[in-house]
């Protein structure tokens, strides 16, 4: 009976720490700045062909490999990204439109592997401290620098809807994801940490700035 | 105490799986590991239930000597594997990514091993003042292999369990397709473009398809291992050949001995059976050796019938172990001779030839003893 008690004790007081650290307050950069915020997490620039989400830093992934950059919280692959968010794929679809990206629709499950993603070139940048850092700036691959990511508008969006795994943005050419890297291609895998000396601490809060190159 | 001690032993198990799971970065991707905990907990229930109080194996009451060798050795495995800070950042990641909380990670972390050190602590103290006993040795193994219907149950349940993960977990289901559909078109190239694709898990995921093809007899082996000689050289793809039919016999031995005879026979037929029966009563403990040494003789179907004979675990994987020894390296050179080496290729004919050869003499000996033995029994009677 004794153990009993020692083991429910221990239990509680486990769960205390636990709940409590949950709690913890996290920090907001420069979301208001960009217009984005918790109940509105997506904003289009058109003026300046520009797109702004608001995200929130997966810490996992400052230490562990993943190939998924913006995934919805909801999707399966929720839990899989460097950085979560509320929008949706369908979302962050139509915002590309509206600044006048145009979809690649290149890639399938089927394709071969190595097969590279088209569509509209997007500049990808992260705001840290109210300044904007290239994406690349703060990846590292296979433990070494990132050069050029190469993000393209790659449309996907009835295979992202059938799919239901909320990615929003990858690191490598990807048939789901609404937006991937062209640098990586189809099926180059797990390979992309985030730097934990550059980008903000797990939990905070980031706005991401996708910049579609039109002419 | 006995279901706080079973309990944290499956919590513990569970743990470490998952933690092992996580290291493998495609499954990892692809599901929430932590989903292995209650797999690791409910497979400890059933480990103590059948083997532990129905078998009386001293393995399976997780006595405190085993729970803290298991702590002690995974832990420094772990730590190995991922270093201190990567070992903290995966225990917090693994267990708030189900409850989809963002918890902190490092937090999360301590406050699971501070409790799983603490269950270690009670568990330490429980022993030493009420320790468990042991059961002693010499039980009769004609035990395990009576039909049993504990051992029915929890075998079929097992593989209720395995079926069910087919139709309801998406990757599973892609992953027999994909490998059943390789070994049945003898798709050595696609085979080894799929382990490839695995890099460092490589041989682990070979490992697991022989396992795999040695449960459902149908599949061919021998695919296997040319494909582990092609990529790895034809020694070390005959090491891990060797070793992962190794488990795989195991893996049919236990499960031919959890259903018991009349189970079997409907699996493997009464007919190969009554063969295997054969071979038993006139070559004793050389029997596995002897018919695995036997390429017209099905590897499956010896492991499955010496699961309901009499014979014990470790004569059974020592007749396996040398009578599979010729094959597997007869089978590797011919692998490894895949990648050009004419050399490789030469020993490969070489061996062939002396492996249909030898099992065509073996064959004729063995009709010829079995025929003597009808005569001379035929003039008895």
């Amino acid at each position: 009976m004794k153990f009993k008690q020692v083991l429910v004790t221990a239990l509680g007081a486990g769960l205390l720490v636990l709940g409590g650290t949950a709690f913890a307050p996290q920090s907001v950069q420069a979301a208001k700045s960009y217009g984005v915020s918790d109940s509105k997490p997506i904003k289009v620039n058109q003026a300046k062909h520009e797109v702004y989400l608001e995200t929130t830093i997966n810490g996992t992934y400052l230490n562990q490999p993943t190939r998924h950059v913006i995934v919805n919280e909801k999707g399966s692959n929720g839990t899989k990204s460097l950085l979560k968010t509320k929008v949706t794929p369908n979302q962050f679809y139509a915002a590309l439109k509206k600044v006048g990206a145009k979809p690649g629709n290149n890639l399938t499950a089927k394709s071969k592997a190595g097969t590279k993603i088209k569509g509209t070139k997007l500049n990808v940048s992260f705001v840290i401290n109210n300044k904007q850092v290239a994406a690349n700036k703060a990846v590292q691959v296979k433990g070494k620098a990132a050069k050029n990511l190469d993000f393209r508008f790659g449309g996907n969006k009835a295979h992202a809807a059938k799919m239901k795994t909320g990615c929003v943005l990858c690191f490598d050419s990807c048939p789901v994801g609404i937006a991937s890297g062209a640098t990586y291609g189809f099926s180059y895998g797990e390979h992309f940490t985030g730097k934990a000396s550059v980008l903000p601490k797990d939990g905070q809060h980031m706005v991401v700035v996708v910049k579609a190159a039109t002419k | 105490m006995t279901r706080f001690r079973v309990g944290y032993n499956g919590v513990l198990i569970g743990i470490i799986l998952a933690l092992l799971a996580w290291h493998n970065s495609w499954l990892q991707m692809r599901i929430a590991v932590a989903w292995f905990i209650p797999i690791g907990v409910l497979g400890v229930i059933l480990c103590y239930f059948y083997y532990g109080k129905k078998l009386h194996q001293n393995w399976a009451i997780f006595r405190f000597p085993t729970t803290l060798g298991i702590f002690v050795i995974m832990g420094l495995l772990l730590l190995l594997m991922y270093g201190l800070n990567g070992l903290l950042v995966v225990i917090g990641a693994m267990i708030r990514e189900p409850f989809n909380q963002m918890w902190p990670l490092t937090q999360t972390s301590f406050v699971v091993l501070a409790l799983l050190v603490l269950g270690l602590i009670i568990e330490g103290i429980s022993h030493y003042r009420h320790p468990v006993p042991k059961f002693p040795k010499n039980e009769n193994i004609q035990e395990l292999t009576s039909q049993s219907k504990i051992g029915i149950v929890l075998t079929l349940v097992i593989l209720a369990l395995c079926v069910g993960s087919y139709f309801w977990i998406a990757p599973f289901h892609h992953f027999v397709d994909e490998v059943t559909g390789m070994l049945a078109r003898l798709d050595i190239h696609a085979l080894r473009d799929y382990l490839q694709s695995f890099g460092f898990w490589g041989p682990v995921i070979s490992a697991l398809i022989m396992v795999f093809q040695s449960v459902l007899a149908p599949l061919p082996a021998f695919l296997l291992t040319f494909t582990n000689a092609y990529l790895w050289g034809w020694f070390w793809g005959a090491v891990l050949s060797w070793s992962s039919a190794m488990v795989g016999a195991i893996v049919c031995f236990y499960i031919a001995r959890g259903l018991g005879r009349p189970f079997a026979e409907k699996v493997i037929t009464k007919k190969a059976l009554h063969k295997i029966d054969h071979f038993f009563d006139e070559y004793g403990n050389y029997t596995v050796m002897v018919l695995r040494l036997l390429p017209f003789v099905s590897f499956d179907e010896v492991s499955y019938g010496a699961g309901f004979t009499s014979m014990k675990l470790v004569p059974f994987l020592i007749g396996t172990g040398i009578g599979q020894l010729p094959a597997t390296i007869v089978y590797s050179l011919v692998g490894g001779s895949l990648n050009g080496n004419k050399m490789i290729l030469f020993l490969a004919i070489v061996g062939f030839m002396i492996l249909i050869v030898g099992s065509l003499v073996a064959r004729k000996v063995i009709a010829n003893k079995q025929r003597k033995a009808r005569m001379a029994h035929d003039e008895l009677s």
